[in-house]
């Protein structure tokens, strides 16, 4: 366990031979051994489930099962064979899947599943999975936790890597626990409870002045600025919600809950949608995310590196691409001004290194994030919209990047941010809507946002009698 | 450690890091080594005959290079040469003014790749099998669009004057592409435009997040590449004083070559006219070199290629090394 950042999956990486370690070695049944490719890996028996699905989508189950280890008949493939054996451990798994469906057509849940199958059919002694139950529903986690079960009988050692508790304390028998890089400690899971863990994975660093910080503000907030009145699309049903001026308000909801596209309909990312749309009190008809950005409404998106930054461009050119036009009316770049205000950017947001002409794909996933926070406010948004706007950042920079919408709520514009981080939004956040299967399933306020609330309504829990209030 | 210094340093790496000044030394050192084998080589006349031949080719490139710059590729401007030749010759021998004749030339080749980007944007078909398309309808068309395929012969001196005249010993097509390629740079380097162009080839889905209407973009590098073709299909005619339905015919591949070679990346996001110029030009350079030195076709396009695949590997090596 361990923070985003600690080095977890750069850990198990260097297990599954994926990166080299600088130094250091590693010990297999007692035996030293040398890791250092992926093909190594698979042959000592350690299989890797990533937190990126890596099963090809055009292939069928049986293809994706035994892919690079293809049973032959001669120099013909033996597709039944294969077929055959990938039913077995399809049923052994419990999953009610034909091994000839194209993967294409599955859930990611099932993608998951299929990917740990492929895990065991390499007869793997040692698997790690790196975050498996990010993707998955309830019921495909129970199904994974079965397996692991059956698993764990059977003789394989699991090394489970995942932030969220109650995984952990369901199947665990030993913990060890990352902090920035280096080991803290490793316990049994019986003699610890989920507070010590969570003491050893942050420190002893105090959250508690950014809390009352928030608390202070917590009553100033202006006049609505943007007001939701049931919109309801493909992921969305009938969702209501207003944010005032100087207000954050957070998403908070499991993968899949609607939140990301709450965001895009706003944006006017997605046109199937239905429901009012108010900004500053007047009701639009938001078709195109040109329609949005004149409104100054502005989204930072999740996914950074395929739609947050340009990698090839320059912080310089990344800083400005969003306001350029406005910037300069008549078409023509003036790079003076264009020079003057990234340099402007790259001092307020502290962007390292202070370099305006460095290539963004250069910098890290946290300075990148500044560079497209940066370029968004150089648009001068009255409505920002974060998804996920520190996922995979270092702690250093998601500190200053919280202090910076604090500011900026504070300076009047009203910010949405959509986290799967429940502490970020505990944190950060002056009210949270819990979003389940596309539903507002509680609103929690001030003091009643705590991370046991939040879980339980987005995970389907319902509103009880001290629970929050509805909006 | 000095601030000065580590400037000073940091300008070399940026300078070699442009494979525009790689492919100038390349050039100074093509033109060096056929200087010293050829005897007629190193003249004012010969790099006269130099550019007129390289420059039909570096205008399509610089079109071409706007397409790939913003992720894409036309493989219509070898085609789009060809019938607009054909369309300008048929419409003068039927009395047409030169003038206008000119004048709807360029629109067609316009609308063609407006055609190509509409293509590209609206159906979503790939730019590859969009532009294929056009392409071989097009040449089926100038093919059809004369008894035989035969040329058909343009008799307006003002047509031939206006595309192949000499200004002293200077010929009238240099004077095109300086002043076709300083304005696409300015565009490219000067205006919101051309950044987006190079946004939308860089990440599209990022770029189109960041407000840039990435559609309109990608049409209209197609709509430039069509423009810039027909110019240079043009002036094709006006040297051959006919048009000829298979005139272009490969061209696109030059073009592509041209680009590549000066530094654009095929995969979007980055290149430069100039730099497409110096690709343009080393071609020119080592055809001319190479003719005046008795080889045959044969050897020369054997050698253009392995320029092609040094320049690209020199590429990859300078981009690997980029601080």
């Amino acid at each position: 366990m361990g923070e985003n950042g600690a080095g977890k999956t750069t850990l198990m990486k260097i297990l599954a031979g994926v990166y080299r370690p600088e130094k250091g070695t590693i010990y297999l049944n007692g035996q030293k051994v040398q890791i250092n490719s992926r093909k190594r890996a698979q042959e000592l028996g350690i299989a890797m489930i990533f937190q990126e699905l890596s099963v090809l989508p055009n292939l069928d189950i049986a293809g994706n099962l035994f892919l690079a280890r293809e049973k032959k008949k001669g120099i013909l493939l033996d597709n039944k064979q294969m077929e055959d054996e990938a039913r077995s451990i399809l049923e052994y798994l419990g999953l009610k899947l034909n091994p000839k469906t194209i993967v294409e057509n599955l859930s990611v849940g099932e993608r998951q599943l299929v990917e740990i199958a492929r895990a065991i059919t390499s007869n793997a002694k040692i698997i790690v999975m790196d975050e498996p139950t990010s993707a998955l529903t309830q019921d495909e986690q129970e199904k994974l936790f079965g397996v692991i079960d059956k698993l764990k009988k059977q003789g394989t050692a699991i090394i489970y890597v995942s932030h969220r508790m109650d995984e952990i304390f369901r199947i665990a028998d030993r913990i060890t626990i990352l902090r920035d890089g280096k080991k803290v400690n490793t316990v049994l899971t019986r003699d610890v409870n989920k507070k010590e863990i969570i003491s050893m994975m942050i420190g002893e660093k105090e959250v508690v002045d950014e809390l009352s910080k928030r608390k202070q503000h917590s009553k100033k907030f202006g006049e609505p600025l943007l007001e939701v009145e049931k919109l309801t699309g493909k992921k969305i049903n009938n969702v209501s919600f207003k944010v005032r001026s100087g207000e954050i308000l957070g998403l908070a909801g499991l993968l899949g809950s609607g939140r990301t596209e709450i965001l895009r309909a706003i944006c006017g990312l997605d046109n199937n949608i239905s429901g009012n749309i108010k900004v500053d009190g007047k009701k639009y008809n938001i078709k195109s995310l040109q329609d949005a950005l004149r409104l100054g409404i502005i989204l930072v998106p999740e996914d950074r590196r395929n739609e947050g930054i340009i990698p090839g461009m320059s912080v310089m050119a990344n800083l400005s691409l969003t306001a350029l036009a406005n910037i300069f009316p008549n078409g023509i770049i003036k790079f003076k001004t264009e020079h003057h205000i990234a340099s402007k950017n790259i001092q307020e947001l502290n962007i390292q290194p202070c370099d305006p002409y460095k290539l963004v794909g250069k910098l890290s996933g946290g300075n990148q994030q500044k560079v497209v926070i940066g370029r968004c406010l150089n648009h001068n948004p009255k409505i920002l919209l974060l998804d996920e706007p520190t996922q995979g950042i270092d702690i250093g920079a998601k500190a200053e990047l919280h202090a910076l919408f604090r500011t900026l709520a504070e300076k009047g514009m009203a910010i949405i941010i959509v986290s799967s981080e429940l502490p970020e939004l505990v944190s950060i956040a002056d009210n949270v809507l819990v979003l389940y299967e596309g539903q507002v399933r509680a609103f929690l306020s001030g003091a009643d946002i705590e991370e046991k609330k939040i879980l339980y309504y987005a995970t389907g829990g319902f509103e009880s009698e001290s629970g929050a209030r509805g909006l | 450690m000095s601030l000065v210094q580590e400037d000073y340093k940091t300008k070399i790496a940026k300078l070699t890091a442009q494979s525009q000044v790689i492919i100038f030394l390349g050039l100074i050192i093509a033109v060096a080594i056929f200087s010293y084998l050829s005897p007629y080589f190193f003249s004012v006349r010969n790099f006269m005959n130099i550019i007129r031949q390289m420059s039909m080719i570096a205008i399509v490139a610089f079109g071409m290079t706007f397409v790939i710059i913003a992720g894409e590729i036309d493989l219509s401007v070898g085609s789009i040469i060809g019938i607009t030749g054909m369309v300008a010759a048929i419409s003068m021998k039927n009395g047409l003014n030169p003038i206008i004749v000119i004048g709807g030339a360029l629109v067609l080749g316009a609308l063609i790749g407006l055609l190509n980007g509409l293509m590209v944007v609206k159906v979503k078909i790939t730019a590859f099998l969009a532009t294929l398309v056009t392409m071989s309808v097009l040449r089926g068309l100038s093919l059809a669009s004369t008894p035989g395929s035969a040329p058909v012969t343009i008799s307006s001196s003002l047509f031939v004057e206006i595309t192949t005249a000499n200004i002293g010993l200077i010929p009238i097509v240099l004077i095109y592409l300086i002043t076709i390629l300083s304005i696409l740079h300015f565009v490219l380097n000067k205006t919101v435009f051309g950044r987006h162009i190079y946004a939308t080839g860089g990440g599209a889905n990022a770029a189109a997040l960041a407000g840039v209407n990435i559609q309109f973009i990608k049409t209209m590098v197609f709509v430039i590449s069509g423009l810039l073709a027909s110019f240079s299909g043009l002036v094709l005619a006006g040297r051959l004083s006919a048009g000829v339905p298979d005139s272009g015919t490969g061209w696109e591949l030059d073009a592509i070559a041209a680009a590549v070679l000066g530094g654009t990346k095929f995969s979007g996001g980055q290149g430069s006219v100039i730099g497409t110029l110096g690709g343009a030009l080393i071609m020119g350079v080592v055809s001319n070199g190479l003719t005046l030195l008795g080889m045959t076709y044969a050897y020369q396009l054997i050698i253009k290629g392995l320029i092609i695949a040094l320049a690209v590997i020199l590429d990859i090596w300078v981009r690997r090394t980029e601080v």
